[in-house]
């Protein structure tokens, strides 16, 4: 007993279903509870299942306080038997899967709704990160008040430093995910961006510049958790889990973050999916900036430590031209980031690939996927890292 | 700031105040830390004294602010700040004095208040490598 309670546990058993995202909007008037009842109606209108069948709820927010998961059971009159807060930003959807799988699996609920929503009021956002945490608010915001492009524009000038990369490097991450969100209805942004607009815009906190940093906004995603057994009989196209892996605050010993917990912990994510980065079909990761997608290349090993640069000068990430199809919805970076719904955002469109559900490019024949989280920058750096391989379920 | 952080941070804000940069010391572990904590990071004892530092560190990163969130601070961009890792191993954001100081450049960190009496760091170039 001792030991089968000590050995990690497969994910079998479990499907994902019902990918749904509440259309994205730059501001709304409209409180974070609109945009997660908002993704549940879509849920639950995609998988035909009855609200009242709704056991087990999961909810991230940066916007529903001073709410809870709990106001949201009596808000929209639920009666869950299993309530989870997964305040994790851009890692909440990796990590609000695992727990909701294991809740599954324990016959702790029946049907999960996993749902990011937030709202974003005009000058909410500067609140928002003014008031990040503690560490934040007392001792960074206090030096220009630049909020998170501050600290990446730390870690950006520093990765290039070390490892040589170019302002063109990041552009080309920027411009396939670009090319991507052309396709997506979603994507608030959808003109053409070039190398030279790119390179041409107004910098914001150098060196980064516009099209380095996420638009904020407002916006919902969700998905739903049940038994493949459950999937199957209410006919429902699915997703299963081959293995799915978190850390938080991994090498803190690192002057500045150059990587993150996804180097500890890639071992065990491929070892149980028995698979590794070239059996992947596509690569959703979080791209709040251009240079946490390299570090997410690097971490999870798409290439060594300090050679993404290389990688994406190589490699198209574009859905169609046989490279790695790479956050195939354009990403936040194009999508807008609409707060915690960031980081349901590559969860949602990778169930959404691998069901067949695409909303824009779909990448043929995906049957395989990876997704990655990254989250909580409390001081100098994000401290939780997540990553899922995802695979299509047998209808 | 909150309550909690107000009273955290006095010690500093005070000594700053004079000028003076002081950092949380434990007194079982000897670690050096920051921004301050009601317990040691490393060994969770709450026996921490303030004592001051030499400010004397390493940049570790650089960034020029063109873009702020608050209107306090618009009069003053472009803003230079940067990541020091101080000698004693605490890394601080600061404010930066000159826009040509890049990673890897031997600073001094001082220590003052702003217009709302909260601490301010500021790095200068350190003359003379050490």
């Amino acid at each position: 007993m001792t030991a089968r309670l000590s050995a990690r546990q497969d994910y079998r058993g479990v499907a994902l279903v019902a990918p749904a995202t509440v259309p994205y909007v730059r501001y709304s008037e409209h409180g974070a509870p609109w945009f997660i009842g908002k993704a549940l109606s879509a849920m639950l209108q995609q998988a035909g299942v009855d609200k009242s069948e709704i056991d087990g709820l999961s909810v991230s927010s940066f916007s529903l306080a001073p709410d809870t998961p709990a106001s949201m059971a009596e808000y929209f009159a639920l009666e869950p038997r299993w309530l989870e807060h997964v305040p994790m930003g851009g890692a909440s959807g990796v990590i609000a899967m695992r727990r909701a799988a294991r809740a599954i699996q324990c016959g702790d609920a029946e049907v999960v709704a996993c749902i990011a929503g937030d709202t974003n009021r005009r000058g909410a956002f500067k609140d928002l990160v003014a008031n990040f945490s503690s560490f934040s608010r007392d001792a960074v915001y206090p030096y220009g008040a630049a909020g998170p492009n501050a600290v990446f524009a730390m870690i950006t000038d520093k990765y290039m430093r070390e490892y040589g990369a170019r302002r063109e490097d990041f552009g080309r991450i920027c411009i396939a995910q670009r090319e991507n969100a052309m396709r997506f209805p979603h994507a608030l942004l959808r003109e053409p961006l070039t190398m030279e607009q790119y390179l041409g815009a107004r910098p914001i906190a150098e060196p980064l510049h516009l099209y380095d940093c996420v638009m904020p906004c407002a916006g919902g995603e969700g998905f739903l958790v049940m038994s493949t057994d459950k999937a199957q009989a209410l006919n429902l196209p699915f997703a299963v889990i081959s293995a799915a892996i978190e850390r938080h605050n991994a090498f803190r010993a690192d002057d500045v973050q150059l990587r993150g917990g996804w180097e500890k912990d890639r071992g065990t994510l491929y070892g149980d999916a028995s698979k590794g980065p070239d059996d992947m079909d596509f690569l959703q990761t979080y791209d709040d900036y251009p240079v946490i997608v390299m570090l997410q290349l690097e971490g999870l090993g798409f290439c060594p430590q300090g050679e993404a640069a290389k990688f994406v000068r190589e490699t198209s990430l574009t859905c169609d031209e046989g490279g790695l199809p790479h956050n195939t919805s354009g990403g936040q970076l194009s999508v807008g980031q609409a707060g915690s719904g960031g980081g349901f955002l590559g969860m949602v469109e990778a169930l959404r690939q691998l069901t067949g559900q695409s909303l824009g490019s779909q990448v043929q024949g995906a049957r395989t996927g990876l997704v990655s989280g990254y989250g909580m920058v409390n001081y100098d750096r994000g401290l939780c890292t997540a990553a899922a391989i995802l695979e299509a379920g047998q209808a | 700031m909150s309550a909690v952080s107000a009273a955290l941070w006095e010690p500093m804000r005070a000594a700053a105040r004079d000028g003076v940069l002081m950092l949380q010391h434990c007194e079982s572990c000897g670690r050096v830390q920051y921004p301050p904590r009601e317990l040691c990071r490393d060994c969770l004892y709450e026996g921490l004294q303030w004592r001051p530092v030499d400010g004397l560190g390493t940049v570790l990163a650089v960034s020029v602010l063109q873009v702020t969130n608050d209107a306090r601070f618009r009069s003053r961009l472009p803003w230079p700040i940067a990541t020091v890792k101080l000698d004693c191993d605490a890394i601080l954001f600061v404010n930066l004095a000159g826009r040509d100081v890049r990673g890897g450049a031997r600073v001094r960190v001082a220590a003052g208040v702003d217009a709302e009496d909260g601490v301010v760091l500021e790095a200068v170039e350190a003359k003379g490598r050490s």
